[in-house]
């Protein structure tokens, strides 16, 4: 989500649908999130490229994901993907059903699969970008396929598996109705598929200390941080690529960090630099020093460190099958809301 | 991060020196925030160099601190020419190419 470093090659692209937090209303305490705007949601499945929304550059990315893999201490910098990935493998536990088939999209190095068991899940494919990732995955006890794919570009038939899971890979896919339509394409009829990605408030203080600190010393800011998803529109995206009984529930994670620097070389370690067409390749050390003196005076704690909000979104969606169950008919019903205030009576009667 | 990544490496190790290089300047960096974040409060408005003065005090605080090596703490030095206060080692040229003179 930030480069800070220089970059010796830079490409800036016309962007049809590209939109970053208007404006930053920081003071009085608001939070600025940058949304990704409806207009780009109009390409349908294996649809024309002249509705393709281009917003991220998935070559830079597989390299950063790719340096980040390979590094001594992987460890260090993924705590928060370990933390997810363990999140999202509650949630697979919580479901009442074993799967014998599932897909880890956007694995990275594998931090759902080490949470679960052979009970629950059969055999898993994991699909990352990222060849170093996979090289370096994390042991885990259920038999694994190690997949090269693209979110969005998934190499599996219709109707494979009954479980597809993704942790905190699908905010930098560059078309997320496209990727949502290939997981329901993948998923057996009754399958489920369980995501978590950020959301629209991740990083709000280190985007508004960017946005001041430019804005204050040099008279204009560009975007560092990626723009997120808003959960309304992760809530229509799951129903248009016709996943049923959907469930999104939102969580917010708060690391402390002892200033901006670390934020930031944490986020590169993650893999998680910025890589979208439009961004600055260079940040000036003046902004850089000013951006932590605010993040600092701002967002400090007592004790001298600052936080960094990262707020996940869970969603977990059906592909629909018959016998799953289905809004009642209309007229169908036999008790009215008027008698709401018997209900006593009304239990009662119905154990006699 | 391409060739012998010897650029890189430089920058990088500049860059590490920041966050103790700002925790030593506490005082000035917490005045600039409050005028920041005073200016960018409702009603108030942030221009460009708005915060000037704030700012050189820091960058002079900043660009001040010597770094030693072996994990010293970091001593703040008034601003004397970089040859009678060097101090640490590498710590002379690392500090004058440190921040360059805003345009």
């Amino acid at each position: 989500m930030l480069k800070a470093v220089q970059l010796r090659w830079w490409r800036r692209l016309v962007l049809a649908a590209l939109r970053h937090g208007a404006g930053c209303g920081c003071g009085g305490g608001g939070r600025p999130s940058g949304t990704r705007g409806t207009s780009s949601y109009r390409s349908a499945f294996g649809g024309a490229a002249s509705g393709a929304v281009n917003v991220f550059d998935r070559v830079l990315k597989r390299k950063q994901k790719n340096w980040a893999a390979q590094q001594p201490e992987p460890l260090k910098y993924e705590y928060l993907k370990e933390e997810v990935g363990s999140r999202v493998a509650d949630r697979v536990y919580d479901i009442a059903r074993d799967f014998p088939l599932a897909l880890d999209v956007g694995c990275g190095r594998g931090y759902i699969a080490q949470h679960l068991n052979k009970e629950v899940v059969g055999k898993i494919f994991q699909a990352d970008i990222a060849e170093n990732a996979l090289k370096n995955s994390v042991e885990t006890e259920i038999p694994t396929v190690r997949v090269l794919a693209d979110e969005e570009f998934l190499p599996f038939k219709e109707n494979t598996f009954d479980l597809v899971v993704s942790s905190l890979s699908l905010h930098w896919v560059n078309d997320l109705p496209r990727a949502f339509k290939q997981i329901h394409y993948v998923l057996k009829p009754d399958g489920v598929f369980i995501g978590a990605m950020f959301g629209g408030d991740t990083l709000f203080e280190l985007r508004c200390s960017l946005q001041l600190a430019e804005l204050e010393r040099e008279g204009g800011f560009s975007p560092h941080i990626s723009p997120f998803t808003a959960v309304n529109d992760l809530g229509h995206l799951l129903g248009r690529a016709g996943f049923n009984t959907l469930t999104v529930d939102t969580d917010e994670i708060q690391v402390n960090f002892p200033g901006m620097f670390e934020v930031m070389e944490d986020l590169q370690g993650m893999g998680e630099s910025n890589c979208s067409w439009n961004r600055k390749p260079l940040l000036h050390r003046e902004t850089m020093l000013a951006a932590a003196a605010i993040y600092q005076e701002m967002y400090g704690n007592e004790d001298g460190s600052v936080p960094a909000t990262f707020q996940i979104y869970y969603m977990i969606g059906w592909k629909y099958h018959d016998s799953q169950a289905r809004p009642a008919q209309r007229g169908s019903a036999t008790v009215s809301f008027g008698d709401l205030g018997k209900i006593n009576n009304l239990i009662s009667h119905g154990k006699k | 991060m391409s060739g012998t990544g010897a650029v890189w490496s430089r920058v990088r190790s500049r860059i590490r020196s920041f966050p103790e290089r700002l925790a030593t300047c506490g005082a000035e960096a917490a005045a600039y925030g409050k005028c920041v974040q005073a200016a960018a409060a409702p009603g108030g408005e942030l221009r460009r160099n708005l915060c000037a003065k704030e700012f050189e005090a820091l960058r002079n605080c900043f660009v001040a601190v010597v770094r030693v090596a072996a994990g010293l703490a970091a001593a703040s030095f008034s601003r004397l020419p970089r040859a009678g206060a060097g101090e640490g080692k590498g710590g002379a040229p690392s500090d004058r190419a440190l921040l360059p003179v805003p345009a």
